[in-house]
């Protein structure tokens, strides 16, 4: 009962199972499911042979099939570890989407509030300290006690939406950069920096110490581009030798002790009608953006 | 619209909660409401074509209640035609459409038993890689990880999860229907305090999940509600299945309160099914009583022993449904 097919659907069930993948567990989870079919069926001829390519063009394959459902296993290069990895997302943050979080209204509505600080971070350090984390938790509802919201942060980092470093701070994983991208690009054009190799949003790596310089690289941009050039690739300012000490960081390595003693979220009062576009296309974290904050009014959540 | 369909059965399934109808209904078809055979057709096949997956409907109490007492009659006729709930069963549209449905899905795998056996199965290499890929910094507490191809860890809770089916299997073996008291021996509180869960006792969650622990009770109590396990009150079987609350019975077994009984919820008939959990049973079970040197003649010999034992008492085992 078994079909080469069905390689495709383990695969993809397995992807279901871990949401985000390196691209090397990718490679040998390819060539288990192979090994599981044809247990099932010995004499399938089933070719995939244990390649790069071949998992690449397996996931290629696949999103043919899923770009149709609106989702896409994207490629991504994790800024933490410079890691290929693949991520499944969801690319559209309609209703049914939605309907995806197991978190309550409150929940969503504190992870929103953490990204949105994590992301106006000062000092383009893109990151949150714990104490700033839970503070936050006094402009939810009064029901949502800081003892829920230090359990809630834990499930968040659990299931890989946030990241909590050694120094206990909080910064947003690849599955929320990737999943959340078109959100974060909307709400906040202003706070996100685009690499300048590869143009995708930095959270993670340095930047040209020059002045109104708008040269940015994640660390594994910059690890290869420093092989052929040394200098900045925006003003051409030096970056070697004693310069490189210069270079300003982006993420945690930039975090100022103390720089988010006195954070707030930004007050944000959104509109109904003016949230459509912005939900964030995402499965799980915060899909129900809906909700109206007035100052540290109460938070009327819809219910599921 | 179908593909709608297929992304809300994906995420409704994120949450381990049913999709109902009237959801269904609400969130894809809108103003087409008579579309929903058609798609929900559609979204069958691309479910089926991409993922091995499939929507089944889950059994209503009414039609499990009537299998119960048409299996009593010795009848064996298995009511197939309201939808079965596990993994995987072509069942023509028709009998989706039911009316004695209880018009809530679950999302199931159709993948081969062995291919999903091996899906299962702990892999060196997938683990060594797995703790490869943790990232720094990582409690290893938190991030537990088995090495086998779909990640069961990452989307169950598997502890508490044991209990159910240690439930399950206790339901099933007692012939398909256990007291919820501590005054009879083999009735389910006694087997519990045996195994330290009694109803303040804490069943924990790892760190996934938004609460840390529930008590014995209120899981129980979750798992009542979520459709895996059915309580009544004595006498009230027939009225389709009466939610009554969980008695919290008292450790000094105070007679107020334990007279209820335990069956199986639709929703295990449609995950797991009682073939599976009689198979599950019968294998540790075999696994145990066999001497370790014992062939796997032996072995098998055990197993059907077991079974046997447990058809004594249930008689014929249904499918998943």
């Amino acid at each position: 009962m078994a079909s080469a097919d069905d390689v495709q659907r383990l695969f993809l069930q397995a992807l279901v199972s871990r949401r985000v993948v390196t691209k090397s567990l990718a490679r040998i989870l390819l060539k288990k499911c192979v090994e599981a079919v044809k247990a099932a069926k010995e004499d399938l001829d089933i070719r995939i042979p244990d390649n790069d390519d071949s998992v690449n063009t397996f996931v290629i394959n696949l999103n043919a099939s899923l770009d149709k459902l609106d989702l896409e296993i994207v490629p991504f290069v994790d800024g933490l570890t410079g890691n290929q990895v693949y991520v499944l997302a969801n690319r559209k943050g309609d209703e049914v989407a939605q309907v995806a979080s197991d978190y309550s209204p409150a929940e969503l509505a504190y992870f929103k509030v953490l990204a949105e600080m994590i992301i106006t971070a000062p000092n383009s350090s893109y990151c949150l300290s714990s104490m700033a984390a839970l503070r936050e938790t006094q402009s939810l509802k009064a029901t949502f006690t800081k003892t829920h919201g230090e359990r809630v942060l834990d499930t968040f980092v659990a299931r890989g939406w946030l990241y909590k470093s050694k120094s206990g701070r909080y910064s947003l994983t690849t599955r929320s950069t990737v999943e959340l991208q078109t959100y974060i690009t909307n709400t906040f054009p202003n706070d996100i920096l685009h690499c300048t190799v590869c143009h995708e949003m930095v959270f993670r790596g340095i930047r040209c110490y020059t002045r109104n310089c708008e040269g940015v690289l994640h660390n594994h941009c910059y690890a290869a581009y420093k092989r052929a050039r040394q200098t900045c690739p925006v003003c051409d300012t030096p970056w070697n030798g004693d310069s490189e000490g210069k270079l300003k960081k982006v993420g945690e390595g930039a975090f100022v002790e103390g720089q988010d003693k006195h954070a707030r979220a930004r007050r944000r009062v959104d509109d109904e009608d003016e949230d459509e576009d912005e939900t964030p296309k995402q499965e799980e974290a915060p899909s129900r953006l809906r909700h109206r904050r007035r100052g540290r009014g109460k938070l009327r959540p819809k219910g599921r | 619209k179908a593909r709608d369909l297929v992304r809300l059965a994906l995420f409704t399934e994120n949450r381990r909660a049913p999709l109902k109808r009237e959801e269904i209904s609400k969130k894809v078809l809108g103003n087409t409401p008579r579309a929903f055979k058609d798609v929900l057709e559609r979204a069958q096949g691309i479910l089926r074509t991409t993922f091995g997956m499939e929507l089944v409907e889950l059994q209503s109490r009414a039609e499990l209640d009537k299998e119960d007492s048409s299996k009593d009659n010795a009848d064996g006729d298995r009511r197939k035609a309201t939808g079965v709930k596990k993994k995987g069963k072509h069942d023509p549209p028709a009998s989706l459409f039911a009316a004695s449905g209880s018009k809530s899905y679950i999302l199931r795998s159709i993948l081969d038993p062995i291919i999903l056996d091996f899906a299962a199965l702990t892999d060196q290499e997938i683990y060594e890689q797995e703790i490869e890929d943790l990232p720094e910094g990582a409690d290893d507490a938190t991030l537990v990880t088995y090495g086998s191809i779909i990640s069961w860890s990452d989307s169950d809770q598997l502890g508490s999860l044991g209990i159910l089916y240690v439930v399950l299997a206790l339901v099933l073996v007692s012939g398909r229907v256990i007291a919820d008291s501590t005054h009879i021996d083999h009735e389910l509180r006694a087997i519990f305090k045996q195994l330290h869960l009694q109803p303040t006792e804490s069943v924990y969650f790892d760190d996934k999940s938004t609460h840390q622990s529930l008590t014995v009770n209120t899981y129980l109590g979750q798992l009542a509600r979520q459709g895996y396990l059915d309580y009544s009150k004595i006498g009230d079987v027939k009225s389709g299945g009466k939610r009554s609350r969980i008695p919290n019975v008292s450790q000094a077994g105070g007679e107020e309160g334990s007279s209820g009984e335990w069956r199986w919820g639709p929703r295990a008939h449609g995950e797991v099914g009682e073939q599976g959990v009689a198979r599950f049973v019968a294998e540790f079970m075999a696994e145990r009583a066999a001497e370790p040197e014992a062939g796997e003649e032996t072995q098998q010999k055990l197993l059907e022993a077991m079974l046997k034992g447990i058809k004594g008492v249930t008689g014929e085992l249904s499918d998943v449904k």
